[in-house]
């Protein structure tokens, strides 16, 4: 626990540093005005704005002469996104349905009925169609006379999928998905303000401690663990079945990532491998970019707990060595396991009889599987009612086995980065520069790495939608990788699975002396990033 | 939807313990139980042509950069058709849901080529366990994006295998990547490097009844036991309809593809022949 506490201090403390290096800079009118919305609209009664050391020494529980009603600011903008300030400032409750924050809808442009049709959207099915805030029902916009909502929904998502061509630039804060509640005026002075509260660098690398968890049983009991710390603070943007479809979600864009699909973008394994435990530790302990917070407030065996329960999402990680084994029908392990009437007796009957099992299309690998995952992990199945254990269990894994498509490598290992080998220069720089030209990087990124390349307007995600290239110069925070220099190498390396991002690792098989480059190409995107 | 057929799906698991076919989801061939390859002595062969008349206008694919190696525009590639014959090449043909027959080649080695901002071959059938290796024969940027798909769905693009990058530098017929293909199914390829018409198609396949139409959409089954068959017919479908931001071409909105199911029963000693006339003027 002290350590704990220990490893959280120093983060704050590094993050009052980095903000009050961002405080020299002359604040923006905009920031100014934030100001006095914040003064205005009472913030300052339940938050704080005091820089860490106070809370560096509170562990949990708080004492009472330190309480306060909402969290202090100061450290806000390193954990919280603009895309997340919407979300909590328009619906507090979807991010966590036990927040006593009020609703600010006034700071939001809702005249044209957008974010009222976009929330019903979401929450038409559920509850009757009242939203979990209970604003509005569907039944009450209809009596206003949004007669057509649906329709014009589906017209703004075509919309939503091509503004990714007209992303804003610089520190223009607006809302980048236009399906979703905007803010008005007042609310975008207000959260840039927020945003000059600490204004911090993202990315620092992260130190990833040992695992506790080793043994299946210590693996079931971190999944039962990690399945409560995500419902309390994760599936508000990820869902509670963790499809990337929570209440918060259609505040974010890109959307909340989907873990049934077992698509991560960030690893530090080559192309179309599933991350190393590490990168999602990395990945949760970090945040992502502009959208996912970090999370230093979670504890080391938290933030485990949420790796083993994140796997189990995915059969990928259910067994490795089964899919390995059976890849070309995996169908086959699937109507074998999920066939509850089988005893463990006719289990072991088919286990000691090779040519049985092989007509199965199963084999004894598959049943040493068995006292591992399979059979013995319940941790996923437990929550369901009685009797249909096993359908449950099938209609989990049934979709994450159709779903699961990607070649992999049956051990996958985190590609070489090595050591920054030479530190950050002006020369590196302009050495970068002529690299970021040579490997074509300018294609999509363009020139200066404003994301303006001749590819830019072709690029597209997974669901068929204009992914702009990103455009380094909205600073590092948009590196989403982690904006350190070794954070940037492993992401030209890796690629970005599920994005137009490839990755480079093959082109450096035969040459490993131009991996060299990779570190200068890595400080001309931090200049461009001002990441340094 | 979906959830009620996976719920349906699985009650139906419930309810027969001794189902061994199953089918993956929509569009895609069935699964059987394991392929067995053996010797086959008694099979014989399926023959046939695929045709289509009239033979629908297709439009070229324009191009609006790098022209100096893509040149200005390409021909739709997506529909190949013999003037003479209107035979239509690069049709897949398959037996669905074989179980039994002749053995699958092992551990072949294939190459995607990309030269003048195109894939060559443009659709590839490759046994499983077979490696597949990506070149660029282009002195631009290109990447080579994989998808997976289904047969109905084949550029969805929720699912990415694997993308590769080659540096305008690259060194001509140098091999970036080489890949073993592990599972069977059906991949898409994509460049994103603004090549926005490129494309290839590969079958990952378990039996080796899968076969491409030639020139003349003339195909060949050899060696199929006997026994009645379900034979399939994919052709890639021909429709490419760019989508344009102002003057530039963000993309391409590709049609359906065209398919077709016939039964086929294979007598020893007695070639099997199917035809099909792809209906021209419906799509």
């Amino acid at each position: 626990m002290r350590q704990n506490s220990a490893a959280v201090g120093l983060t704050l403390l590094c993050l009052a540093a980095f903000a009050l290096q961002a405080q020299d800079a002359e604040p923006t009118e905009r920031e100014l005005a934030g100001r006095e919305i914040y003064i205005a609209k009472a913030c300052w009664q339940c938050h704080s704005q005091e820089a860490g050391p106070r809370e560096v020494r509170v562990a949990k529980p708080m004492l009472p002469a330190t309480e306060r009603t909402g969290p202090d600011l100061f450290q806000t903008p390193r954990r919280r996104s603009e895309s997340w300030q919407r979300a909590h400032l328009f619906a507090p409750r979807t991010l966590d349905p036990h927040s006593s924050m009020p609703r600010f809808r006034e700071l939001f442009d809702t005249a044209d009925g957008r974010a009222v049709q976009a929330f019903l959207k979401k929450y038409d099915t559920k509850d009757g169609g009242r939203d979990q805030d209970g604003i509005v029902t569907r039944t009450e916009y209809t009596a206003a006379g949004g007669e057509d909502w649906r329709a014009e929904l589906e017209r703004l998502d075509r919309r939503d999928q091509r503004f990714g061509a007209n992303a804003p630039r610089g520190d223009e804060i607006i809302s980048l998905n236009d399906a979703a509640p905007v803010w008005n005026d007042e609310g975008r002075a207000l959260v840039a303000y927020l945003g000059r509260l600490g204004t911090s660098k993202p990315g620092a690398s992260v130190a990833i401690p040992p695992r506790t968890a080793t043994t299946s049983e210590q693996r079931r009991e971190a999944i039962e663990r990690g399945s409560k710390t995500y419902a309390r603070h994760c599936a508000s943007c990820h869902g509670k079945d963790g499809a990337g479809d929570g209440p918060a979600a259609m505040f974010f864009s890109p959307r909340p990532r989907n873990f049934l699909r077992g698509n991560y973008r960030f690893r530090s394994t080559p192309v179309g491998n599933p991350p190393l435990d590490a990168d999602l530790y990395r990945s949760i302990r970090r945040g992502v970019g502009m959208s996912m917070p970090a999370w230093p407030t979670l504890s080391d065996g938290q933030v485990w707990d949420l790796v083993e329960y994140l796997k189990s999402h995915h059969p990928l990680y259910l067994g490795r060595e089964l899919f390995v084994d059976l890849h070309d029908d995996p169908l086959m392990a699937f109507v074998q396991w999920t066939d509850s009437q089988r005893t463990d007796e006719k289990l072991a009957e088919l286990e000691t009889d090779e040519p049985g099992g092989a007509q199965l299309g199963i084999n004894r690998r598959l049943f040493s599987m068995r006292g591992r995952w399979w059979i013995g992990d319940r941790g996923v199945v437990r929550e369901v009612k009685d009797g249909f254990v096993f359908q449950a269990f099938r209609f989990r894994l049934g979709i994450t086995v159709f779903d699961w498509l990607a070649e992999y490598d049956p051990e996958p290992r985190a590609i070489a980065i090595g050591e920054e080998p030479f530190p950050f220069s002006d020369e590196s720089v302009s050495r970068g520069e002529r690299v970021f030209m040579d490997m074509g990087c300018a294609q999509c990124h363009g020139a200066t790495g404003r994301g303006d390349g001749l590819a830019a307007i072709t690029t597209r995600g997974a669901l068929g939608e204009i992914l702009p290239p990103t455009d380094y110069t909205r600073g590092a925070m948009h590196l989403k990788g982690g904006s350190d220099t070794a954070s940037i190498v492993r992401t030209i390396l890796t690629g970005m699975q599920g994005t137009p991002m490839p990755g480079y690792a093959a082109n450096f098989a035969a040459d490993p002396g131009g991996l060299k480059d990779l570190w200068h190409l890595a400080h001309f995107i931090q200049r461009q990033s001002r990441a340094r | 939807m979906k959830t009620v057929a996976f719920r349906f799906l699985c009650f139906a698991l419930l309810v027969g313990s001794s189902v061994t076919v199953l089918f993956a989801g929509p569009g895609f061939p069935r699964i059987a139980a394991k392929y067995k390859g053996t010797d086959v002595a008694d099979g014989d062969t399926i023959t046939g042509t695929v045709t289509i008349d009239p033979v629908p206008a297709s439009a070229k694919f324009e191009i609006d950069r790098d022209q100096k190696i893509c040149g200005d525009n390409q021909p739709n590639f997506r529909l190949v058709v013999d003037a003479a014959t209107k035979g239509v090449k690069n049709v897949v043909v398959f037996l669905d849901g074989i179980a039994k027959g002749k053995k699958l080649a092992k551990k072949q080695s294939f190459v995607i080529d990309q030269k003048g901002c195109a894939y060559a071959p443009h659709i590839l059938i490759a046994p499983k366990r077979s490696s597949i290796a990506f070149k660029s024969s282009d002195p631009i940027v290109h990447n080579v994006h994989v998808y997976r798909g289904t047969l109905d769905q084949p550029h969805s693009r929720a699912e990415d295998v694997l993308n590769v990058a080659f540096k305008d530098e690259a060194v001509p017929e140098q091999e970036i990547e080489k890949r073993a293909l592990r599972r069977r199914g059906f991949l898409f390829i994509q460049c994103d490097a603004g090549h926005v018409w490129m494309s290839a198609y590969i079958f990952v396949v378990e039996h080796p009844y899968y076969v491409l139409t030639d020139e003349q959409g003339r195909f060949e089954l050899k060696d199929v036991p006997p026994g009645t068959y379900t034979l399939r017919f994919w052709q890639e479908g021909w429709q490419a309809k760019p989508v344009r931001e102002g003057d530039k071409i963000t993309g391409y909105e590709y049609g359906a593809p065209v398919q077709h199911t016939a039964s086929v029963t294979v007598k020893t000693g007695e070639a099997a022949k199917v035809d099909w006339a792809i209906p021209g003027a419906a799509k």
